[in-house]
């Protein structure tokens, strides 16, 4: 029941100033903070932070087919080819590329279902679709069709691990063998106790 | 005029309280720049760096408990075990220790123009039943010297924020290696300095 999750905060979220904003979303929320660190890693990092598969490339050109079909945009035409894999591995590059505009700001928070909580209170991958009261949507009107036509990625600016296993692999990815040593919160006793 | 780094500490009971993202957000929106940040337990060593070891400073802190004590009718001698200023100054840091360590504490690096005077601005006196509204401490926390005294604790008053200049430097030295602080520019810095 207690889960894990990993936050990321882009470097567009760094610039602009929402670091506090972020955290005190998760914070009122009743998850726990276990880690925080400012850094800059580089490619090669960033690269291996996905799994990089190639299904899970191939899988990033569906979905790029797709948003681009559902709003009536020619991926043939941005990006000279329809294939998945190649589309797919077009846009890893630019994520790459997106991850790398400034420091980056990583976090561990723990709490009951946390995965989930997590990512519902993130919002929808793409901030145009994300719900009112979800950061994405709060905070930005980035789109696939808007992205797409200034050559760059859906500036998603929080990541939140998709499952708890994959949460469990991406903390191992960031802090290594850094231990995260529990602490007691009075809050913790109205609901955990 | 310089840019000025400044070490700000969310203390446990900020942390506990969560509500660590609501004073970042103030020291964000006023425009300084987080150039590193990180989340832990501080270990004794450390605490016991950062503040001073000096026997001025033992001695200034030990005779500040002792006049306010004696204000308030309250012994001293009771709670210490001794009347010698040093001393009770020695005890109160071993308080401050203790406190710091209670849970993790929540350390951010700040830089800006004027970096020091702006962060003692907005985090107010240090003495929070004192510190004006709009301050982190006056609006977080009304804790008082005399409420501390009687509970022989050091003043809960949430957040630490550098003293001056050379205060700031030699804080995020001993809290901060370099590779952890962070060069970049903020969405709307041209327009706040150029």
């Amino acid at each position: 029941m207690i889960e894990r999750t990993l936050i990321i905060l882009k470097p567009d979220a760094v610039k602009r100033g929402l670091i506090g904003k972020v955290i005190e979303t998760f914070e009122n929320v009743g998850l726990k903070l276990m880690a925080a660190k400012m850094l800059r890693p580089s490619a090669d990092v960033i690269k291996n932070h996905y799994p990089g598969t190639p299904e899970w490339i191939s899988e990033m050109g569906e979905k790029t087919l797709a948003s681009f079909k559902q709003s009536g945009n020619n991926v043939e035409e941005t990006f000279k080819t329809e294939d998945p894999s190649k589309l797919g591995q077009f846009i890893y590059e630019r994520l790459i590329k997106y991850w790398m505009e400034g420091p980056i700001v990583v976090m561990v928070w723990t709490g009951p279902n946390a995965v989930m909580v997590a990512r519902k209170l993130r919002g929808h991958t793409i901030p145009a679709l994300a719900v009112p009261g979800t950061l994405l949507a709060q905070f930005s009107f980035d789109s696939s069709p808007l992205s797409a036509s200034l050559d760059r990625v859906v500036k998603t600016f929080i990541h939140a691990s998709g499952s708890v296993e994959e949460a469990e692999r991406e903390i191992k990815y960031w802090f290594g063998k850094q231990e995260f040593k529990d602490y007691e919160r009075e809050i913790d006793g109205l609901y955990l106790k | 005029m310089n840019k000025q780094k400044a070490l700000l500490i969310i203390k446990p009971d900020g942390v506990q309280r969560g509500i660590i993202g609501k004073i970042i957000s103030r020291f964000e929106t006023v425009g300084l720049k987080i150039i590193g940040l990180k989340f832990e337990m501080a270990t004794s060593s450390r605490v016991i760096a950062h503040y001073p070891e000096t026997e001025a400073w033992f001695k200034k802190v030990g005779e500040r408990t002792l006049t306010n004590y004696a204000k308030k009718g309250l012994d001293a001698k009771k709670v210490f075990k001794t009347d010698d200023a040093v001393s009770i100054g020695k005890i109160v840091k071993g308080w401050l220790v203790t406190y710091f360590q209670e849970s993790p504490v929540f350390l951010a690096v700040v830089e800006g123009y004027d970096c020091i005077e702006i962060v003692r601005k907005l985090s107010g006196n240090t003495i929070p039943v004192l510190a004006a509204p709009g301050t982190v401490r006056g609006d977080f926390s009304h804790d008082t010297i005399d409420l501390a005294n009687e509970q022989n604790r050091p003043l809960r008053n949430i957040i630490h924020a550098s003293d001056s200049p050379e205060d700031g430097e030699k804080e995020v030295a001993l809290w901060f290696k370099p590779e952890e602080l962070f060069f970049y520019e903020l969405a709307g810095e041209k327009f706040m300095y150029k």
